[in-house]
């Protein structure tokens, strides 16, 4: 494994379960490919993510009891494994995205006044 | 809580990783294909479908390890993988496995072993609660040589009443010894103790049924109450709640039964069943006497020393109420009568300390040996390993990857060896237990219980630290890239590596030599004590048991003895029976640890005042000294008229009569006196010198007078001659022959004269079997370790040698080239091994018998076993080694 990769992933621990929260919590079930073309549909500017990042989220969001994933068909007729926020996983959500509020405010009132 | 989720489920992944695997196999692949779907959708070939799903979901075997990363728990999901490469690698060399197991098991097992008596004995030695403060209150009076003195009733009345230092203070005495118990079943002998109101309290005894003794047990008019242990109750009551409504026939006198004590209860050293109240009256009770023992329960914070002081206080003020002046022929203050109490568990332990200490020190460098050795051949086999670890290197393992699998590989050799020593050490304890025999009191009960079994763990981890290390060490001075270049071609090793090597082989050498020392000078011990002449022959043949003709149902002592004379032909009878006898009293038979003793005055000289010479007192029924083969040296031995008509005869022991007389038949009809004024016993013969008080002591002077010529209780010791001996059937013959007298009679103390023998010898046999066993191991782990070394370096020096033997030199230089190397090393590992064997057999002091700790032969003899067993250990693989082709090592070279 190289250190590049652990690197992106630890940048984006912690915002990337926030996103795939949000994903479902919007969207209603989804899985791995619906969230990811999701996320790339949303980003402003193109979204470098390669998708097979997304699985170590998924699987600590699942082990914590926050999403739950099941075996479904597609529209396409094939196997795919969707997942669904769960109620103690929308309580998370608000939880954490009060708290990214908080600390988002705090760097933009800090950099405010930085810069006058 | 989602957390602590997650890390459950992290654990179940570890441990199932094959649903999820799948799961995860399925998803990804799922993904990819909706990916694909979506691409053709957009018009793409299904070939570039797949090029493209596979960029945009980037690396799916990296995607799969983060996904095994967050799912599992990584560290030991690597460390699952290090151990399974390992098991791999050592299926591969199943040699050296075997070899490091085994090794390992032999130091762990052993040190565990010899751990766990001493958890039993030392760390644990006494099943009562504080036993820190339990003190045996023994007395001295070092100014007349006496070094260790019980107690007494008086002093016991003075400490009770007058100190300022103790809880409480009881005094017991075993002189009821083994009692005939009748009244329910058949007659038993049991053991019986007697004991003052404080003396189970002091224990921290409470009965589980019942009441203790109170103060009002211990008067003289109180009727007779017993209290029995939880053995007995089951035993004999079948554990019936209605036995404190029951007498107690106990030597004929009926006593109410009041409580039973806990199961767990000892009483010392000794399986007493039968307590009873020590009733003793104040104003009959002298000052000194000694009879009896005391113990007491120091209060809170006193210190020993503090309760010393005061003990001596409270003697002085009694020699002052008795009006003493003079003890032991001197002056009180010259005698230097005092207390001198000691903590009830430095007593039972006693002089077992020193021994164990020195079995385990010795044991524990066993330990060390075996992991020298072992980590020897890691640091060999790792030698050899180089390349490989050079080629992890380039490939980009780190330092630390390759250090974990040496760990791994160090901690499962340790575990493996740890269970398989475990095991080991579970397996000898019992061989070990049955060989030791009454040896250990038996309140002490060694056995592997969880302290040892964490012990043991604990040891392998240990071990598996220092086999670790040393190739940890090794690691980095080992040039990795270099090891790749080279491929193991180059023609001499690095010196470094060498002497690391022969440090280890001569701590081994040093560690044999000390061990082997050590079981040399037991060897000689036994040998020195199995030279002695006991005093008696064929001991084994003799079975011993005592019988009691309780004074309630005979009383008078002629009468007693007309009925031991019925017994003993009654005995006679019973088949295989070759010749019998008794002696009176409980305390009369050779090697009981047991005896009394008298004065006696000569006729004809004048008795030096203040010094009396004595003699151990032995009262016996005719043909004693025959059923037990003491020789008699000159003039007759007794016979029943001796008896029945009260002649003033007695027998006295060989060193005696040389003493006293000059020579044994000089003392012939020679007379000599209890008391100054007689009446006078005339010596009618001389017995052959026994060594009552084991092989170790000197035979001490014994004067044998006959049955009814010399007080004596209705208890005695009863030997009978047959190759029978020892069987249960001639046992239930013996108390057949007794109950077809006296229904009322049982036997007790069962034993024959061989095992007391043995017994004697028991403790130096144990020492010397436990020194012996690991002293060969240790000798053959040293010379695996040599063969193993000398071995190695023939390999390494494989080229040389060739190179050596093409330009001309002579096989015989090789071979001694190899040999003389390892001489040499012998030679020092000797040297340092001398050292610490004088100092540390000096400690063996107390364990040997009619030798020094110097003794040269031992010395020299492991010497020359060392160095010749070093010579042919090198000698083997030299050989090898100066027989090689040289032209085919520099063709391959």
């Amino acid at each position: 494994m190289s250190s590049g990769g652990k690197h992106r992933i630890a940048l984006l621990q912690g915002t990337l379960d926030l996103i795939v929260l949000r994903t479902l919590a919007t969207m209603g079930p989804q899985h791995a490919y619906g969230i990811a073309a999701r996320l790339e549909q949303v980003a402003d500017h193109p979204f470098v993510l390669n998708q097979g990042t997304l699985y170590p989220a998924l699987v600590r969001l699942e082990q914590k009891g926050w999403i739950k994933g099941s075996w479904q068909k597609t529209e396409s007729n094939r196997d795919a494994k969707y997942y669904t926020i769960t109620k103690s996983g929308q309580r998370a959500l608000s939880r954490e995205t009060e708290r990214w509020q908080r600390l988002v405010g705090f760097l933009e009132k800090l950099s405010t006044r930085e810069t006058s | 809580m989602s957390s602590l989720r997650r890390f459950f489920l992290r654990i179940a992944a570890f441990f199932r990783p094959g649903p999820a695997e799948r799961d995860m196999d399925r998803e990804v692949s799922s993904h990819l294909a909706l990916m694909e779907d979506e691409f053709r959708r957009r018009g793409m070939t299904p070939e570039e479908a797949r090029v493209m799903a596979r960029r945009e979901f980037g690396g799916v075997e990296q995607a799969k390890e983060f996904h095994r990363e967050e799912r599992s728990l990584p560290f030991l999901d690597r460390l699952r993988q290090d151990t399974r490469y390992t098991f791999r690698t050592l299926r591969k060399n199943p040699g050296f496995a075997l070899v490091a197991v085994l090794t390992l098991a032999l130091g762990i097992g052993g040190t565990t072993l010899l751990f766990s008596v001493v958890n039993g004995v030392l760390l644990h030695p006494l099943p009562y609660p504080d036993q820190d403060r339990i003190v045996d209150l023994m007395h001295q009076a070092p100014g007349v040589g006496i070094r260790s003195l019980a107690s007494g009733p008086a002093i016991y009345f003075g400490y009770r009443d007058n100190n300022t230092v103790f809880e409480a203070v009881g005094h017991w005495h075993d002189r009821g010894g083994e009692v005939t118990v009748t009244g329910r079943g058949d007659p038993e002998t049991a053991r019986s103790v007697e004991v003052t109101h404080e003396v189970l309290p002091v224990l921290g005894a409470s009965p589980v049924l019942g009441r203790s003794f109170q103060s009002v047990d211990d008067l003289p008019e109180t009727a007779p109450t017993v209290v029995v242990s939880y053995g007995f109750w089951q035993r004999r009551f079948d554990g019936a709640i209605d036995v404190l409504t029951q007498t107690l026939s106990v030597n004929g006198v009926p006593r109410q039964i009041i409580g039973v004590l806990p199961e767990s209860f000892r009483f010392f050293e000794y399986p007493v069943d039968i307590f009873m109240p020590h009733k003793l009256r104040r104003s009959e009770e002298g000052f000194p006497s000694f009879s009896g023992r005391s113990i007491a329960r120091l209060k809170k914070g006193v210190t020993l020393e503090e309760a010393n002081r005061d003990g001596a206080r409270i003697i002085r003020m009694l020699a002052e109420q008795f009006r003493v002046k003079r003890f032991g022929g001197v002056e009180l203050e010259k005698a230097g009568l005092g207390p001198n109490f000691r903590l009830l568990k430095e007593r039972v332990v006693g002089d077992l300390r020193s021994t164990l200490w020195i079995l385990m020190t010795t044991v524990a460098m066993l330990l060390l040996l075996a992991c020298a050795n072992v980590s020897n051949l890691v640091l060999a086999r790792s030698q050899t390993r180089r390349h490989e670890f050079a080629i992890r290197a380039a490939i980009g393992a780190g330092r630390g990857s390759i250090a974990r699998l040496l760990l791994t590989e160090s901690v499962l050799i340790g575990l493996a060896g740890g269970v398989v020593g475990l095991a080991l050490a579970y397996w000898t304890l019992q061989v070990l237990l049955s060989a030791a025999g009454a040896d250990l009191p038996d309140i002490m009960n060694v056995t592997i219980d969880g302290r040892v079994t964490l012990f043991a763990l604990a040891l392998s981890v240990l071990s598996a630290l220092i086999l670790s290390m040393l190739p940890m060490l090794h690691l980095p001075t080992a040039n990795l890239a270099a090891g790749v270049q080279r491929g193991g071609r180059s023609i001499t090793d690095g010196r470094e590596s060498n002497r690391g090597r022969h440090a280890l082989m001569v701590a081994q050498l040093a560690l044999a030599f000390t061990l082997l020392t050590g079981s040399g000078l037991m060897l000689r011990t036994f040998d020195a004590l199995r030279q002695v002449d006991p005093g008696f022959r064929e001991p084994e043949r003799v079975q011993t048991f005592q019988l009691t003709i309780p004074p309630a149902l005979v009383a008078d002592s002629e009468q007693v003895v007309r009925i031991q004379d019925a017994i003993l032909d009654r005995i006679a009878a019973v088949p295989g029976v070759i010749s019998v006898a008794l002696v009176a009293n409980d305390d009369g038979l050779p090697m009981d640890n047991n005896g009394r003793t008298g004065g006696y005055y000569v006729d004809g000289r004048p008795s030096t005042e203040g010094f009396l010479p004595w003699m151990e007192v032995q009262v016996i029924s005719p043909k004693f000294f025959e059923t037990l083969q003491t020789p008699l040296v000159t003039g007759r031995s007794f016979e029943w008229a001796d008896i029945y008509g009260r002649r003033s005869v007695v027998l006295v022991s060989e060193s005696v009569a040389r003493k006293e007389w000059g020579s044994t038949e000089a003392a012939l009809g020679k007379r000599i006196a209890l008391r100054p004024t007689g009446p006078w016993l005339e010596i009618v013969g001389v017995m052959g010198d026994v060594h009552h008080n084991g092989l170790t002591e000197p035979a001490p002077p014994v004067m044998a007078f006959p049955l009814l010529g010399y007080p004596s209780s209705g208890t005695a010791f009863f030997v009978v001659r047959s190759s029978r001996a020892g069987t249960a059937v001639f046992l239930r013959d013996l108390q057949n022959a007794v109950w077809s007298l006296n229904r009322e009679l049982s036997l007790g103390k069962i034993q024959t004269l061989g095992e007391m023998y043995q017994r004697s010898m028991a403790r130096t046999f144990m020492t010397l079997l436990i020194l012996a066993i690991s002293g060969s191991t240790a000798l053959l782990l040293g010379l695996i370790g040599i063969y193993g070394v000398v071995s190695y370096v023939v390999t390494q020096r494989h080229r040389e040698i060739g190179i050596r033997l093409a330009l001309g030199g002579r096989y015989g230089e090789v071979l001694w080239m190899f040999v003389r190397h390892a001489l040499l090393l012998a030679g020092i590992g000797v040297a340092i091994g001398l050292v610490a064997a004088i100092a540390l057999t000096r400690l063996m002091r107390s364990q040997l018998f009619g030798i020094t700790p110097l003794d040269p032969l031992t010395y020299a003899t492991v010497g020359v076993v060392l160095v010749a067993t070093t010579a042919l250990a090198s000698y083997l693989p030299a050989r090898r080694a100066a027989t090689t082709n040289p032209v085919e090592v520099l063709q391959v070279g």
